[in-house]
């Protein structure tokens, strides 16, 4: 039994790949996500990912979002968060020590996108 | 939501101490007489951490530490064991095997409850 | 508890000193059985390890030598002699008077248990000594008496594979944050692209700049369990016992804290150095070295230089307690050094002296800061009054027969102490008009496709000079046509009268209004809304509803920060002064005397299409004097309404200090108080939403 669910929408023209997960993105469950991304990821132009409705997020969770990021920006793959972050991703933004992570160099040194937006 | 704590020692007393003492402090605690009863019921409930005893009969400490890590539903828990002080060796066979930490015999409650917060969180 | 323990420990030491025996009597037979010989050891080990846990040192230390000598057996360095089967079969025994001693029983001789462990101790080839002490995990380090602050420099790098071992780097950070005051800034370099990431592993790596009482110990203990498991540096970088180091604020700067910490070579540092601009940029700019590197060096650097300024100040306590009424005496003062600040500066833009003029704006500035520092140390979190909700809505929800959760937001918001305390009863009744008016029961709910536990949200937020406090909840809303027929039965309106949503939801703030069928214990007796109402006038504020039928209601309560200084629009009838709070003032027009006259007497005016009821505060309060040809209307927000007061002049902005009249004055219908202008003048504090009130209940009486 997983305690991730990932839905997506892939837009009509098949560019843009629309991705909501809803659960707990943990060490458990942060390999289905990798897994989901490096198969869907590569035949599209952008990505929205919508993380509000994750209830629990830890270390390897936030982790792999910023991987995942890293990787569609190096593939100039748009990436865009949809939706608010829960309170579950700004508590583990402050925990892993993220606030002071304002800019990102896979990002030309503009703010990180994943958890610079809070700065 | 209480956090459940798995104790496996074939000593009656020290579970009764151990599981006494985590429940004052609010953990739900589930009790296993050796490794492989801990190991049975590891495989069938999601716990969130185990505190074990080195030295028991059926499957003693380390083999049970090797199973849980190589299982699946609580393949990542924090995993304490408990040592004396004359097995340096056995703590590195331990940490090898897989545990998270130790805690040294005898100890005192409030010690328990020091390491169960330091891995727990 | 503890008692209970100690009776199984004997029971179970007794059975295990019997399977002891039976299994050495079988290992007389079968020397080489290696399930025998660990069964020994096992029960041996048992009888020692929780032996010591329950206060049996002396058979611990006993047993503990018995089992050295049987640890060799196990791992073949020693093999199994009669001799030593007859020495451990005695030892058996005086484990077992041992036992029987600390029963009450006769005490073991102490002879003969010396004579059988230096008979174990010749069988070992070779004893060494004893083991070496060990450090012990979750030993805290007790802090000192003395308030040392030493500063830390901590690099954390896991080995990837930490996480397999069930370790979760994010307790060791809290830990280390539990500890002291923590900078921390987390390096993202090492996260890899997707396809070479495995996502159990950890790549973060972090640099912890920690200010803590504890002692190096106290900071390796919170890593004790992973030292082996990862790259570990703490550096101690400042200590304000240390006299010998450096006691002014300066600290060193970036350059030499990076190549200290090995980010950066000295000949990289001299190199980019000579570029001559800010070298933290610098170094970004040129690749040398990672921003989250630089920013952790920035942290450092930030954080000794604020230790050693603390130290600076170390004889300063962190806070003092003061009386309440020091501090208000202190704010009165502060208040009439308002009034004398605005007197001066009127004197000084009148006598037109540069000097004076400066001094006077000197003086304004550093009155409006100290102002603002001493309403500040009246602030308190409206936290504290928030949770005393959690047990109401329990216990009355129970009572009810509902679920429902109570969540709050913005606790940490602060306002002043006496707003606090006196919004307290107004927020009892709000929350528990939504609990019993608008969340509905379990089955209501669910036939109603939502979920059967209701939430009341109950929150707190700064909005300007203003907090805005919310209730809300996911109940029924309001049921208009029921708030209606009431008011119609009731006689607050005519059955003809046509009401926006706003007024209608605005009845129930009437006098002795209640819809409920059935009147319940928790509220229902008609006595709640109009006195939260005027409660929440009396703090100066406002009240708002909205409401979505069968989605529930927010109530919002728009309070002002303090009730001791307000920012107000200073206008004048005749020579009269009047103040108006400008929080509610929206805008001014003019009124020329053919306006009026194009009115007929209806007392509206037309403001860009819009038509605006108005009170003539000359007529109001009786002023006979001549009014100008041309009159000023200040229109005000009041009860989600636009009203218009007619002035003769509008003055400008004014600093407000309140003096509340005195208890002759209490029953004054519109006016809340009064202040002091600059010139000594008083001027009136007007009460806007009163006024509309007083003028709504003379029209009434006059259609009547």
């Amino acid at each position: 039994m997983s305690d991730l669910t990932i839905s997506h929408t892939l837009s009509g023209d098949g560019t843009l790949l629309e991705i909501a997960i809803d659960g707990r993105l943990d060490i458990e469950t942060a390999p289905e996500l990798r897994q989901f991304f490096l198969t869907h990821m590569p035949a599209v132009q952008k990505v929205r990912l919508d993380v509000s409705n994750l209830s629990a997020v830890d270390l390897a969770g936030m982790q792999l979002i910023c991987s995942a990021c890293r990787t569609a920006l190096a593939g100039t793959i748009s990436f865009h968060f949809s939706g608010k972050l829960g309170g579950c991703v700004q508590e583990a933004i402050g925990t892993v020590g993220l606030q002071r992570h304002t800019t990102c160099k896979h990002n030309a040194n503009n703010p990180c996108i994943w958890c610079g937006g809070l700065n | 939501m209480a956090k459940v704590i798995m104790t496996a020692d074939d000593s009656a007393s020290v579970r009764q101490m151990v599981s006494f003492t985590l429940k004052q402090n609010g953990y739900e605690v589930l009790e296993a007489v050796d490794g492989k009863d801990a190991l049975t019921k590891l495989g069938a409930q999601k716990v969130d951490m185990l505190i074990t005893d080195l030295n028991m009969p059926n499957l003693d400490g380390i083999g049970l530490i090797k199973g849980v890590r190589a299982g699946s539903l609580n393949k990542f828990i924090p995993i304490i064991m408990l040592t004396t002080e004359s097995q340096d060796s056995r703590k590195q066979e331990g940490k090898a095997a897989g545990a998270t930490g130790w805690i040294v015999k005898p100890f005192k409650p409030e010690q328990l409850i020091a390491v169960v917060k330091k891995v727990l969180g | 508890m503890m008692e209970q323990a100690i009776a199984t420990y004997r029971e179970e030491a007794a059975e295990l000193l019997a399977e002891l025996e039976t299994s050495l009597l079988e290992l007389e037979e079968h020397p080489q059985d290696d399930d025998l010989i660990n069964r020994v050891f096992r029960a041996m080990h048992t009888i020692k390890g929780s032996g010591a846990m329950f206060g049996f040192d002396d058979i611990a230390r006993f047993t503990h030598e018995v089992e050295t000598v049987f640890d060799l057996v196990r791992n073949g360095k020693l093999f199994v002699t009669r001799q030593l089967l007859d020495l451990t079969l005695q030892a058996r025994d005086q484990i077992s008077a041992m036992l029987d001693a600390s029963a009450g029983g006769p005490p073991a001789d102490q002879a003969t248990g010396q004579g059988i462990i230096d008979g174990l101790q010749l069988l070992v080839p070779h004893s060494g000594g004893a083991a070496p002490a060990e450090k012990e995990p979750a030993r805290q380090e007790q802090p000192k008496g003395e308030v040392c602050q030493r500063t830390y420099r901590i690099r954390f790098r896991p080995e990837p594979q930490i996480m397999l071992g069930g370790t979760n780097p994010i307790t060791l950070l809290n830990e280390l944050r539990g500890l002291g005051q923590c900078e921390i800034v987390t390096h993202l370099d090492a996260i890899p692209l997707l396809t070479d990431l495995t996502p159990e592993h950890c790549h973060f790596y972090w640099d912890i700049i920690i200010t803590t009482c504890h002692d190096l110990n106290a900071i390796q203990d919170v890593f004790i369990f992973v030292e082996d498991d990862c790259d570990l540096k703490i550096d101690l970088i400042n200590d304000t016992c240390d006299t010998t180091s450096a006691t002014d604020a300066n600290y060193k700067n970036l350059g030499e804290i990076l190549v200290e910490r090995g980010d950066l070579s000295p000949v990289e540092m001299q190199k980019i150095l000579s570029l001559q601009k800010r070298f933290g940029e610098l170094l970004v700019a040129q690749g040398v070295v990672s921003s989250s590197k630089v920013e952790a060096a920035l942290v450092e650097q930030q954080q000794v230089r604020q230790a050693r300024q603390q130290q600076a100040n170390q004889d300063t306590a962190l806070s003092i307690r003061v009386p309440a009424e020091r501090l208000d005496h202190l704010v009165n003062l502060v208040g009439e050094l308002v009034t004398v600040q605005a007197h001066l500066s009127q004197i000084a833009s009148e006598k037109d002296d540069g000097d004076i003029v400066t001094i006077a704006e000197i003086v304004e500035r550093l009155i409006s800061e100290l102002r603002d520092t001493t309403l500040t140390m009246r602030m308190l979190p409206i936290g504290s009054t928030f949770s005393k909700f959690k047990r109401l809505v329990r216990d009355l929800s129970t009572e009810l027969g509902k679920e429902i959760d109570l969540e709050t937001s913005g606790a940490e918001t602060e306002l002043d102490k006496t707003v606090i305390e006196k919004l307290n009863d107004p927020l009892v009744h709000l929350i528990r008009n939504s609990i019993d008016h608008g969340i509905e029961l379990p089955e209501v709910r669910q036939a109603a496709g939502k979920a059967a536990k209701g939430t009341v949200h109950l929150g707190a937020e700064h909005s300007g000079d203003s907090v805005l406090v919310t209730i809300r909840d996911d109940g029924a809303g309001l049921n208009k046509e029921a708030i209606r027929a009431k008011a119609i039965e009731r006689g607050l309106i005519s059955a003809a009268a046509e009401l926006s949503d706003k007024e209608i939801y605005n009845l129930i703030f009437a006098p002795g209004f209640s819809t409920a069928k059935t009147v319940t214990s928790v509220s229902g007796r008609g006595v709640g809304m109009d006195v939260v109402k005027k409660a929440i006038e009396a703090l100066r504020g406002t009240i708002d509803i909205a409401s979505t039928p069968g989605h529930g209601s927010v109530i919002t309560l728009k309070i002002p920060l303090t009730l001791a200084i307000i920012e107000t629009l200073l206008v004048r009838i005749a020579d009269s002064y009047f103040v108006l709070p400008l929080a509610m003032v929206e805008e001014c027009v003019e009124l020329t005397t053919s306006d009026v006259a194009a009115s007929h007497g209806r007392n509206l005016a037309q403001v860009r299409g819009a038509m605006i009821p108005y009170v003539s505060l000359r007529e109001q309060f009786g002023m006979t004097s001549n009014q100008p040809e041309i009159q000023q209307i200040v229109i005000a927000g009041v009860n989600g309404m636009r009203v218009g007061f007619v002035v003769d002049d509008v003055v400008g902005e004014h600093q407000t200090v309140i003096k509340s009249l005195g208890k002759l004055y209490r029953d004054l219908q519109g006016i809340s108080g009064a202040t002091i202008l600059g010139d000594g003048t008083v001027a009136l504090i007007l009460d806007p939403s009163m006024l509309v009130r007083g003028v709504e209940q003379m029209e009434q009486q006059r259609s009547e």
